[in-house]
């Protein structure tokens, strides 16, 4: 019955245009998207928040859509996302979670800076390896690992101030070889004259 | 010796918006006879029913005495509501919270909780039993008219059950000061003797309704206090009480089931198919539908502190006095109408503010609830309702600064079918016709509701387009219309547009000949509007220097023109329509407190070519000739 058909939304916030969802995505409806979506990148928009929270009900074919916009779209170097945490939608779009951009809410979406960043590699690398990790867990694990960092931070000083009484002493060393050599020839020097006199004879080279 | 009880229900009410001022000086003079007649005679006792912000209106010191007098229990208070929700057309969730909100005031105000509901105009609606016991609510008072056979006349109580919840359910026999019976003491025994009900203690209510309205008011209190004093004089044959008491001193005669109902009117048959009756009605169907739009939003953003003030607005939009027929009040007065539809489009303005879009939106939605969707475009200043399946026409139309739907005027022939908007018999906006030319121009007005097309009626694709500059909906039709006997086939494009946030409607017609005739013919479009100054005959239409009063009432025929405007000083807005070719306006009579105008434009299309017709509608905020707002009355 047509009354059972999506309810859409389209509007503009800031750079970004919104196209929510709303009720049951059937295969019947999905020609009636694309069709409007196509209008709406031909009139240049570029970059979509695609909102489908409030989805009831998804067909697979709905997915295999969204994955042809987003190529579409990001051929003509565009930016394509979504924004949804309900059940039904997440089960559908979980073998492509890796190919789009998804988001929770619009309130995460719109926060950016550092957090942002960390909390969206934290997503992608749960995606990618899918290990998925618990706050205490993540802090405990982080403390180890802040530990160790601490620890190789400490035994790398220990081991610089190891060698750099070794280089003092090596040094001081080269320096006593230096002296004594000069001090050495000095005396030769001295005793040479005794030596061609035959007054001094030089047992240096002869063995015992 | 063995009394009978009687228990009188009083019930001040006023069915048609009432500026405040006036309505608190009504309510003051009726709780002063009321603590009156309870000095003069102590032993009655009286039960009032009053909704909340009636109650809110009282002043604080009759207040203080209402409390003392609840205190002491010679007055019960009775619970219709914060105002008086109409149970079958409104939202469940929003009857539950604004008759919650109407017992939290009774009881902060007068210190003890309300135990019973009144649903205003009998109607009734069993599903809420369940929900109005969860309030603590322990009986409800519907009139005895609603009670099948001789269950009418017995005098007790009954319960009613649904679903497995149950209420005490007591009927009332309604009195009314302009109707009385001739005899009060002889009518009252008789109801008594004619009791059909088994009980040791019959009971009987008396519902009086007292107007609040300066007029009515004395006649009603003085037939009030002269039936008092009858009462008053056979104390000894019948007991005042108060429902709570009787209640807990005495059993129910049995079990009543109710189905959901409405009385209109005094008196008579209750219909059970009341909704089909109503929405015959032109209007009211659009208005519902707003309701149940806003309050779906709202429900969205719930917890948010300005949801909640939004809402208790909305409890004044769902009083049931607004969705009665009636020449004095409810949605066929152009006055009460708009205040419904301004108070609607202020709260659409709020919550549309806290969304922060940009440069126009586009909904798309089953906004009639009628299976098929309707087209919503709105940006910061103007919301264009769009149905694509009905010839594509503007079937609502808000300028939100004035708050106020430019495009509701009232068709008082009711509908066939309880559809909310009917082609051609509705009055919308772009009710496109093809006329067989006659000439080259339409010479009459009466040649102007001809239709040779099937394009008023039919469905339309649609398209959206939505571009830095604003947003606008493409509506294409391949239909026909008929020379002689002949179909010719043609196509209508027409399209409707928002420029970012500005109160400009753009529309262009497209019309193409796909066929290798030539074709003449006349195009006409309907539009009829709803402003305040039409109703008083102050708005004047301005063309060239031209300017014209009291328009609505006498046929215009303005040819050639591609600017003209409608000036209103009371809604405080201008109308300014502009078209690239010039067209004929028609001003045609017949549209009460509303502006019917026709534009015309001959087309002569050439074998596969195309002809345009462009305009804009510009709508602009000026100053208001009365300082009174539209929405200070309730």
């Amino acid at each position: 019955m047509r009354s059972e058909t999506l309810d859409i939304t389209i509007e503009g916030r800031g750079a970004d245009l919104w196209f929510i969802l709303s009720g049951p995505f059937t295969q019947e409806q999905i020609p009636t998207v694309r069709e409007k979506f196509l209008t709406l990148i031909d009139d240049g928009n570029r970059s979509f928040i695609v909102d489908l929270e409030r989805i009831t009900d998804i067909d697979p074919g709905a997915v295999q859509l969204f994955l042809q916009l987003l190529n579409t779209v990001k051929s003509k170097n565009g930016v394509f996302r979504l924004v949804f945490s309900n059940e039904n939608v997440s089960r559908a779009f979980h073998p492509f979670r890796n190919l789009f951009t998804i988001f929770p809410d619009d309130a995460l979406l719109r926060r950016g800076g550092i957090v942002a960043l960390l909390r969206n590699q934290r997503r992608l690398l749960s995606r990618k390896t899918g290990i998925r990790l618990s706050r205490p867990v993540a802090l405990f694990l982080l403390f180890i690992l802040f530990g160790w960092f601490l620890t190789l931070a400490f035994i790398i000083n220990l081991q610089n101030r190891h060698i750099k009484e070794q280089r003092d002493e090596l040094q001081e060393l080269s320096q006593w070889e230096t002296k004594s050599r000069l001090e050495i020839e000095n005396l030769r020097n001295r005793l040479q004259p005794l030596e061609q006199l035959g007054i001094l004879r030089d047992t240096a080279g002869s063995a015992p | 010796m063995r009394r009978n009880a009687l228990a009188l229900l009083l019930h001040p009410f006023k069915n048609g918006l009432v500026p405040r001022a006036l309505l608190k000086e009504s309510l003051g003079r009726f709780f002063e006879a009321l603590f009156t007649m309870l000095q003069s005679f102590p032993q009655l006792r009286f039960n009032l029913v009053i909704p909340g912000y009636l109650l809110e209106s009282v002043d604080p010191l009759l207040i203080a005495r209402l409390r003392d007098c609840c205190k002491r229990n010679f007055i019960e208070l009775v619970c219709t509501g914060y105002t008086e929700p109409f149970l079958s057309l409104s939202p469940p969730e929003l009857t539950i919270k604004n008759i919650h909100f109407g017992l939290r005031v009774i009881e902060e105000l007068t210190g003890r909780p309300s135990r019973g509901f009144l649903p205003p105009f009998s109607n009734w609606e069993p599903s809420l039993i369940s929900e109005l016991r969860a309030m603590g609510l322990r009986y409800t008072l519907l009139s005895n008219e609603l009670f099948a056979g001789k269950t009418k006349t017995a005098c007790g109580y009954w319960v009613a059950e649904h679903a497995g919840s149950s209420i005490g359910l007591i009927g009332t026999n309604v009195l009314n000061h302009a109707n009385p019976p001739a005899d009060f003491i002889e009518w009252l025994r008789t109801a008594f003797d004619n009791n059909s009900g088994t009980v040791s203690e019959p009971f009987i209510v008396l519902h009086y309704l007292l107007p609040l309205c300066v007029e009515k008011t004395d006649n009603a209190l003085g037939y009030l206090q002269s039936t008092v004093r009858e009462i008053d004089k056979h104390l000894l044959t019948y007991q005042s009480v108060c429902f709570s008491d009787f209640l807990n001193t005495t059993g129910p005669l049995g079990l009543q089931y109710i189905p959901a109902s409405l009385q209109i009117g005094r008196r008579g048959a209750v219909d059970l198919h009341f909704l089909n009756y109503l929405f015959s009605f032109d209007q009211i169907g659009f208005l519902q539908r707003k309701l149940l739009d806003i309050y779906d939003r709202l429900a969205q953003s719930e917890g948010n502190r300005s949801a909640e003030a939004l809402l208790h607005d909305l409890f004044f939009v769902q009083d049931i006095n607004r969705f009665l027929p009636g020449k004095d009040a409810g949605f066929e007065v152009t006055a009460d109408r708009l205040n419904s539809y301004a108070r609607l489009i202020a709260i659409d303005r709020e919550i549309h503010a806290q969304e922060k879009s940009e440069g126009g939106r586009v909904r798309i939605t089953d906004f009639l609830r009628n299976g098929g969707k309707i087209i919503i475009m709105s940006n910061n200043n103007l919301k264009a309702f769009i149905d694509p399946h009905h010839g594509g026409q503007i079937i609502g139309f808000d300028f939100r600064r004035r708050l106020i739907n430019l495009c509701s005027v009232y068709n008082p022939s009711r509908h066939q079918q309880p559809d909310i908007i009917i082609s051609g018999a509705s009055r919308t906006w772009f009710l496109d016709r093809i006329l067989p030319a006659i000439g080259n121009e339409v010479k009459s007005g009466a040649q102007l509701t001809g239709d040779t097309a099937d394009f008023q009626s039919g469905d339309f694709d649609h398209k959206i387009r939505k571009t830095p500059t604003g947003i606008n909906v493409s509506l294409v039709r391949a239909g026909s219309f008929f020379t002689g006997e002949k179909p010719c086939p043609l196509h209508m494009e027409k399209v409707f547009g928002l420029e970012r946030e500005s109160a400009e409607l753009l529309f262009i017609y497209q019309f193409s000949n796909p066929s290798l005739m030539a074709y003449r013919f006349t195009f006409s479009t309907e539009l009829y509007f709803s402003l305040p100054g039409i109703t008083d005959g102050s708005a004047r239409l301005l063309a060239g220097k031209n300017s014209y009063d009291h328009i609505g009432n006498q046929l215009l025929r303005l040819p050639a023109l591609t600017v003209w405007s409608i000036v209103d000083r009371l809604g405080g807005i201008r109308l300014q329509l502009q078209t690239q070719k010039p067209l004929t306006l028609w001003c045609l009579p017949g549209a009460p407190e509303g502006l019917r105008i026709i534009l015309t434009s001959a087309v002569a299309l050439d074998p596969s070519s195309q002809c345009t017709i462009m305009g804009k509608l510009l709508c602009k905020s000026i100053k208001k000739t009365s300082a009174e707002e539209l929405t200070d009355a309730i």
